[in-house]
């Protein structure tokens, strides 16, 4: 599995995960993301129980497993969560922060140990570390209760569907240029997002904040002008087409 | 004793499948119930002609709770073995990804904090594994302590025949029935227990 290390600053790191080369073709690529502060960390969208081992596996060449401390969820689908169970039993003590829409049925994936905490409509906020992160509200982008990760800090959106793109799993982690990516992601935005309105409000509060990474959980990470790009791309799209 | 790991049918599937019989076995013994009720009143009615048979109602009764006893502590063992061969068959899952996990990441710096997480799954996958060996073996031996017992209905049904022929032919035809009725329940609750035990032989 792919390990690349996005952003550090003098308290914390971001590293991706992902584009593993033995996964099995039938699957979706997803993007792990990882912020690492001092004994803590924050694992983002740890991905299904098919990608488990090769994660386990890179994420100990990154750091003990004891310092793996939280987990997070955007949303309750199988490809960002469903390796719960082995997780559960890999970081008896650790944290899961999740929606509460989702907590019944995220629990359906085996969770004795872990401990759940839901996160409110209204978002949150977490101390890994040093380092305090923000929980934003995403809802119906795509899931009915989702949201994404913003590091104020390190200025990094970890952006869960929203700006995914579907590729061959060998494609390179970064857009380079905005135009041509439009095409890989145009469709799984106008037929996995769901609501016009919810697409304009996030827009709206995405646009006030300091964005120069903008993660999704497929396809590639957007830099510095292309994040305001996508915002711009996304405002004007019409989503929501499988009604139509 | 067979173990839970062995191939064909997993464990859970046919603990499922077992309780699933033994329901079934629950809704005979209703039915036997029933007919001692029924032979009980037919022999109140009749009066002092059907004082043996009446005798007989009661064991009849007593045979139909036994076996629902028996059928329901099974049912509960079958269904904690079902619960204990799925968290079983999913530790052995964890296991497997533990171990392509330490194999990926052999030269890791940090390949040794998984060891814990690892040694602790085994010894869960053992308690598992000995703790379904048990109900398992308990099971096995309740059923065939139920297919003993209901031995005796066949010779209840037989004195309910022989008592039958004491009373007035008018009200023979309905101890012949009661009699009739035990033994087609009690085949149909040993064919039930037969399968269900059937079912563990085949893995």
């Amino acid at each position: 599995m792919k390990t690349q290390l996005l952003v550090e600053t003098p308290t914390h790191k971001w590293m991706y995960f992902g584009r593993d080369p033995e996964k099995n073709q039938k699957i979706i690529d997803t993007n792990q993301y990882l912020i690492q502060s001092g004994n803590q960390s924050l694992l983002m969208d740890p991905g299904g129980i098919e990608l488990f081992a090769p994660m386990l596996a890179s994420l100990v060449r990154q750091l003990p497993l004891e310092h793996l401390t939280y987990l997070f969820a955007s949303h309750q689908d199988p490809d960002i969560i469903s390796s719960l169970g082995l997780w559960d039993q890999t970081l008896p003590k650790a944290k899961l922060y999740a929606p509460w829409l989702w907590e019944g049925f995220i629990r359906h994936f085996g969770m004795n140990n872990i401990s759940y905490e839901p996160l409110p409509d209204k978002g949150g906020k977490l101390m890994v570390g040093e380092v305090e992160i923000q929980f934003v509200p995403a809802h119906y982008l795509h899931a009915s209760g989702n949201f994404h990760v913003y590091d104020p800090v390190a200025k990094v959106l970890m952006s869960g569907d929203v700006g995914a793109a579907l590729e061959p799993a060998e494609a390179d982690i970064f857009v380079d240029d905005f135009s041509s990516h439009i095409g890989k992601m145009e469709y799984f935005h106008r037929r996995w997002m769901p609501s016009n309105r919810a697409k304009a409000n996030w827009v709206s509060r995405m646009r006030d904040l300091d964005i120069q990474y903008m993660c999704p959980q497929h396809g590639r990470i957007f830099r510095g002008p292309q994040v305001r790009q996508f915002l711009d791309w996304f405002d004007s799209l019409d989503v929501g087409i499988a009604i139509e | 004793m067979k173990t839970i790991s062995q191939g064909g049918r997993p464990y859970y599937v046919t603990a499922a499948m077992v309780a699933a019989e033994l329901n079934h076995t629950l809704a005979c013994c209703k039915e036997i119930n029933l007919t001692a009720s029924n032979a009980q009143a037919a022999s109140s009615r009749i009066g002092s002609a059907a004082l043996g048979f009446k005798a007989l109602t009661h064991y009849i009764d007593e045979l139909a709770g036994y076996t629902k006893r028996a059928a329901n502590e099974i049912n509960q063992l079958a269904k904690d073995a079902s619960k204990l061969a799925t968290e079983t068959a999913r530790t052995a899952t964890a296991l497997h990804y533990f171990h392509a996990a330490r194999d990926k990441a052999a030269n890791a710096a940090y390949a040794y904090s998984m060891e814990g997480a690892i040694y602790n799954t085994e010894e869960n996958y053992a308690r598992l594994e000995s703790d379904f060996n048990q109900v398992l073996s308990k099971m096995q031996v309740q059923l065939l302590d139920l297919k003993q017992n209901l031995r005796s209905a066949n010779a209840l049904a037989s004195i309910c025949r022989v008592e039958a022929c004491r009373v007035d032919g008018r009200f023979q035809a309905i101890f012949v029935d009661v009699a009739n009725k035990v033994d087609t329940v009690a085949a149909q609750i040993r064919g039930r227990v037969d399968t269900a035990i059937r079912l563990f032989d085949s893995h």
